[in-house]
């Protein structure tokens, strides 16, 4: 067994070995696959159900399971996460035997974007501070 | 307005829905490239992510992840002559899986056989997998010093 605990290395090894075999195209090709079986069931049917409010919920659970470091806040149909630690891309920068996927935090931008997009709301990942585990995500109404 | 704060001492790290990525990682492999490609895959895993052990880091190293797993319940060991011998009477990820309504792939028992083999091949053992059940992963295995000829 990985444990979930250990999931995000075996996470992190996965795009290597698919980009070994099909290149970086390869591993947008496997985030769209995610997207689109994991994701959309969750995320897109939380906003699919309350709309951005959605968000707030899916993301709740999700990150306290994570024991991630972060602010969320919903206001005026804003949702923001702003990440202070991110517990996934922290860990892979912890284990310096390991050398995280050159574009791990990639995989943020795309599969979340690709369920909520549809649903007419506008998506902005901002990833400049990845390199310290942190992150800003602001999800917002089309108007 | 609605917020929330958290620091990471808030909450234990414990997203059990990454059992479900996991699968669904190994399948797309197993899928897309063949059930070799996910030995494969899960040999470059161990050979990035784990150190060589002794037999009793690796007894430590399985007590710490099932204790993790808040599943400490469903493991015994034991150590002696050489021979770590480890019985597992259910796979908490697989318990997981089914619970949340993911059915785990055909491939996932690669994450036992394969894995700990190749695991065991890296730290110098050898491995003998005793029992495997693909419906509850169920598994009986040693690990086992070579003995110099």
């Amino acid at each position: 067994m990985i444990s979930c605990t250990e999931f995000i290395y075996s996470y992190s090894e996965l795009f290597k070995f698919i980009e070994k075999k099909e290149g970086e195209g390869g591993v947008k090709a496997y985030w769209e696959h995610i997207s689109d079986n994991y994701v959309a069931p969750r995320l897109g049917e939380c906003v699919r159900a309350e709309g951005i409010e959605g968000c707030y919920k899916y993301w709740a659970k999700a990150l306290s399971e994570e024991a991630a470091d972060f602010t969320m806040t919903l206001d005026d149909g804003v949702f923001v996460i702003d990440m202070h630690h991110c517990p996934s891309k922290g860990r892979l920068l912890e284990k310096k035997d390991i050398e995280p996927y050159h574009n791990y935090c990639g995989h943020c931008d795309l599969i979340y974007r690709r369920v909520l997009e549809p649903f007419g709301l506008k998506y902005d990942y901002d990833m400049t501070n990845t390199a310290k585990a942190q992150c800003k995500l602001t999800i917002s109404k089309n108007k | 307005m609605q917020k929330m704060e958290r620091r990471a001492s808030d909450n234990k790290y414990l997203h059990k829905d990454f059992h479900v990525s996991l699968d669904l990682g190994i399948a797309y492999v197993g899928d897309r490239y063949g059930e070799d490609a996910v030995k494969e895959y899960l040999t470059d895993y161990v050979k990035s992510f784990y150190s060589k052990m002794t037999l009793e880091e690796l007894e430590k190293y399985l007590k710490d992840i099932y204790e993790a797993e808040n599943a400490s319940d469903v493991l015994t060991t034991n150590l002696e002559n050489g021979v770590l011998s480890v019985e597992i009477s259910k796979c908490p990820a697989i318990e997981f899986m089914r619970s949340s309504g993911h059915e785990p792939s055909r491939y996932y028992s690669h994450t036992t056989k394969t894995l700990y083999s190749v695991l065991a091949e890296m730290c110098g053992f050898e491995f003998c997998l005793l029992e495997y059940d693909e419906r509850t992963g169920k598994a009986s295995f040693k690990f086992s010093e070579v003995t110099e000829k």
